[in-house]
């Protein structure tokens, strides 16, 4: 039993805004009600204990995610915090539909761009957008890649403002990374607490792997294809997950320097001599790709590639071209796109945006700085952004003048406030001492869409959590964590047979 | 398997098999020279530096061979290409390139055991505990060797970690063979008419045997005192010891017939295996001149080996970054 003289640790918690874990007057939303009961057996020192126990399995693991700014150091460890994001299965259900119908729409569009261009016809989306968009690759015309689908693999940032409606932040169709870090995490659970898994129904989410080796095979007509990742090498950020997803795929993990084509097929260096590659899951950016068709200088890629995929003789995920509805300003219209080829209403709401190609908006937008997020159209990891009310007035010049140079790459965005979960932190008090308790941080979701003959989302997806207190960057590559994120089925499961839980040292935290 | 991994198997389990054999060579030769009282103290542990054919950079550093600098130099010294830590690095460096094939258990083991190097000799490693640091240091190596064993299928990765592994081993058995025919040892005064040099001879070759973890094999199998012959033939020739340069030949011959494009490296082989079969090894085991010659000759033919695996099967050297 809990002790009775020891206050629940959720009685100081507040947060400013929407809270994943508890509502607004404090109690347990439902999905989360066993979660946070257990977190309340456990006393700050237990806490501790098991967070060094996850610290421990990340290194033992391997998990790494490099910094660049790191620069001795390229086996980072994962950041990673114990306590998990909790969604309600019922929730989640509509979401992934909604998710589902927005990659199916974006698919249709990327393949329309570079085919018929009928949305650009019909004047839905106008034709200079397209046309003066970096991402928009003219060696891509007129090519139909298998089940027209370009955007194999998406991973799309969601985020819930005060009143609980989820949005979506933006999509990522080039070569969205973290889906690993998700699988992971839930690894990285079970080894530390073991114990919850039996109190909670939580949905796993190791399916994906399974899911993308299927859904990179069905580009491919051979019958058991061979399958590369293509990665740009053992210090890109996210070299771990090249690695692992290689593995769990079967795939081999490949460097441009391991590839070679000829006659417009594409071939790994094998120590047997050259084996043809059927499917390549590239993690390496459409500019790299090919030197003789994008950027010249590149080792990273492989000359005649686009040739051998033209030539429908290799499969490429994502498709060349992909990125061109990442485009940040392309976003604006995806609510219009869903319409127009799918005649239905979307599911998951856009955040609004102000595009600054648009007078009237940019006046806006400049003229709020101080109160929007502005961001470039085509810089992902958190780069390049103003979040205006934690800004000064230098950096709000410096964006005003950054907009003002090349307004079509620009956009503007409320800022929202958030959700916020529970995160575990050190709290260095009064007379130094360091206490461990949880308290609101920001947190995001990217969840992962595989489209080739058939579409699946993962289970939930990868929480990314900002670590500082405020703040609202969530990207792992600007310092933010990530935690578990549990779909959860919140009909009670069958407590009889169980006791509660207890905290490995309770006693020390009686006064 | 890609050309490339194959480069990053074959170094990783070199390094492995390496790191095992000087853990080994430092415990039992601390205990060996235990045993000879009247080896001068501040260079009776330069044989260990010669058997790691680390010579060069050791003279360079230093003009004596005394207990802490040689196992301190042998462990941790970083100006040491061969040091247990630098060969934990290269050990991760190439896990890095290659992680994607191994079995995540021994992915695992193995950082735990370059992560167990790197904060032992942060701590230092002192003569009072060197010993359970190199018998932790083994067990590790022990554990991944029997990951490799029971969860790798035994496929390509799986060959080209043997080649790699009966390579360094044969590499390490011809050194440690030379050992009693080099300067250094022969140099060792004999001040005590109670230390004969025949004891003495015996000595260096029950160190011999200890150092390949022969001796009780020796004991069951030869079934003779330890004489310099009956020690040659055993390292040289045995079929079924696993540290006998025979037998690391015939198991890379057999590595390399489950390959393709093996002509020309099992053609190197061969050709070492018939100077083995023309080998007096009486005459070898009076002759210390003649032993080092053929020792001598038989490592550069395993350089020879390792020269034609790498040129068939690696990527060219202008393109490996």
């Amino acid at each position: 039993m809990t002790d009775p003289a020891r206050q629940s640790r959720w009685k100081n918690y507040t947060s400013a805004c929407y809270d994943e874990l508890l509502d607004n007057t404090g109690a347990p939303r439902p999905a989360a009600a066993e979660l946070t009961a257990w977190l309340d057996t456990l006393d700050d020192q237990a806490l501790a204990e098991r967070r060094q126990a996850a610290e421990l399995a990340i290194r033992q693991m391997g998990i790494t995610f490099t910094v660049y700014s790191d620069k001795g150091n390229i086996d980072r460890a994962w950041p990673f915090d114990i306590v998990p994001r909790v969604i309600d299965a019922e929730e989640w259900q509509g979401i992934a539909l909604g998710l589902q119908q927005r990659v199916r729409a974006l698919n249709c569009f990327i393949h329309d761009i570079y085919n018929e261009q009928n949305i650009l016809n019909d004047g839905v989306v106008p034709r200079e957008l397209i046309e003066s968009s970096v991402n928009f690759r003219p060696e891509c015309v007129g090519i139909k890649p298998p089940h027209n689908v370009w955007a194999h693999i998406c991973g799309s940032d969601l985020v819930r403002d005060t009143d609980g409606t989820m949005y979506v932040l933006e999509d990522n169709l080039r070569v969205p990374s973290g889906v690993s870090y998700m699988i992971e995490n839930r690894e990285i659970m079970k080894r530390t607490m073991p114990e919850l898994f039996a109190r909670c129904r939580v949905l796993p989410v190791d399916n994906y792997t399974n899911n993308l080796r299927r859904m990179l095979a069905s580009l491919s007509p051979v019958p058991n294809p061979t399958l590369c990742v293509l990665t740009p090498g053992v210090f890109n950020s996210a070299y771990f997950e090249h690695s692992f997803l290689a593995q769990e795929t079967g795939a081999e993990l490949v460097e441009g320097r391991d590839l070679v084509v000829k006659d417009n097929f594409l071939y790994m260096r094998d120590v047997n001599g050259l084996i043809k590659v059927d499917v390549l899951y590239r993690r390496v950016d459409d500019n790299f790709i090919d030197p003789d068709c994008f950027n010249p200088d590149s080792t990273l890629g492989v000359a005649g590639l686009m040739g051998a995929w033209r030539a429908g003789n290799v499969a490429i995920a994502n498709a060349p071209g992909a990125g061109v509805a990442d485009d940040k300003v392309v976003y604006a219209y995806v609510p219009d796109i869903i319409r127009y080829y799918l005649k239905e209403e979307p599911a998951i709401a856009n955040v609004p945006t102000y595009r600054c190609d648009d007078k009237e908006n940019l006046e806006y937008v400049l003229a709020n700085l101080d109160k929007l997020v502005a961001k470039p159209a085509n810089e992902s990891g958190g780069y390049g952004m103003l979040v205006g009310p934690h800004s000064t007035q230098d950096q709000q010049q410096e964006m005003a003048e950054q907009i003002k140079a090349d307004p079509r790459n620009y956009i503007g965005q409320p800022t929202l406030c958030i959700s916020t979960s529970p995160t575990l932190y050190d709290n260095v008090t009064d007379n130094n001492q360091t206490e461990s308790t949880l308290a609101a941080r920001h947190v995001d979701l990217r969840p992962f869409v595989l489209q080739g003959d058939e579409l699946t989302v993962t289970t939930g997806g990868l929480t990314r959590v900002a670590l500082e207190p405020g703040s609202l960057v969530v990207n792992s590559s600007q310092g933010g964590g990530s935690k578990d994120t549990w779909v959860v089925e919140s009909t009670p499961a069958d407590n009889s047979d169980r006791n509660p839980a207890t905290g490995t040292s309770q006693q020390q935290a009686q006064e | 398997m890609l050309s490339r991994v194959a480069e990053n198997v074959y170094w990783l389990s070199r390094y492995l098999e390496r790191m095992e054999i000087t853990a080994r060579l430092m415990k039992v030769y601390g205990r060996t020279l235990m045993d000879m009282p009247h080896v001068q103290p501040h260079e009776g542990w330069m044989p260990l530096i010669t058997i790691s054919g680390l010579d060069k950079p050791y003279l360079k550093h230093f003009d004596h061979a005394n207990e802490t600098d040689v196992t301190r130099f042998l462990i941790a010294d970083e100006r040491n290409p061969g040091s247990l830590l630098n060969a934990a690095m290269a050990v991760k460096t190439n896990l890095r390139g290659s992680r994607d094939v191994f079995p995540r258990q021994m992915y695992e083991k193995i950082s735990a055991m370059v992560q167990y190097i790197r904060s032992a000799s942060e701590s230092g490693v002192s003569i009072k505990n060197r010993n359970t640091f190199l018998d932790t240091l083994e067990h590790r190596l022990l554990a991944i060797s029997g990951a490799v064993q029971g969860s790798l299928r035994h496929g390509q990765t799986y060959t080209f970690m043997r080649m790699a592994c009966f390579l360094e081993r044969a590499d390490m058995t011809s050194r440690v063979l030379d050992v009693p025919s080099s300067a250094a040892v022969s140099a060792t005064p004999t001040i005590s008419p109670l230390a004969s040099d025949i004891a003495l001879e015996h000595r260096l070759w029950t160190g011999a045997l200890n150092s390949v973890s022969a001796m009780q094999m020796y004991r069951r199998h030869v079934r003779q005192p330890v004489t310099a012959e009956g020690c040659l033939n055993f390292l040289l020739n045995d079929k079924h010891l696993p540290g006998a340069c025979r037998f690391c030949l015939v198991h890379i011959d057999e590595c390399l017939e489950y390959l393709h494009h093996s002509g020309k490296a099992r053609a190197a082989v061969d050709q070492l295996l018939f100077k083995f079969d023309h080998a007096n090894v009486k005459t070898l085991a009076a002759d210390a001149d003649a032993r080092h010659e053929f020792l001598d000759q038989l490592q550069l033919g395993l350089l020879v080996i390792d020269n034609t695996i790498a040129k068939t099967y690696f990527p060219p050297e202008q393109e490996s970054a």
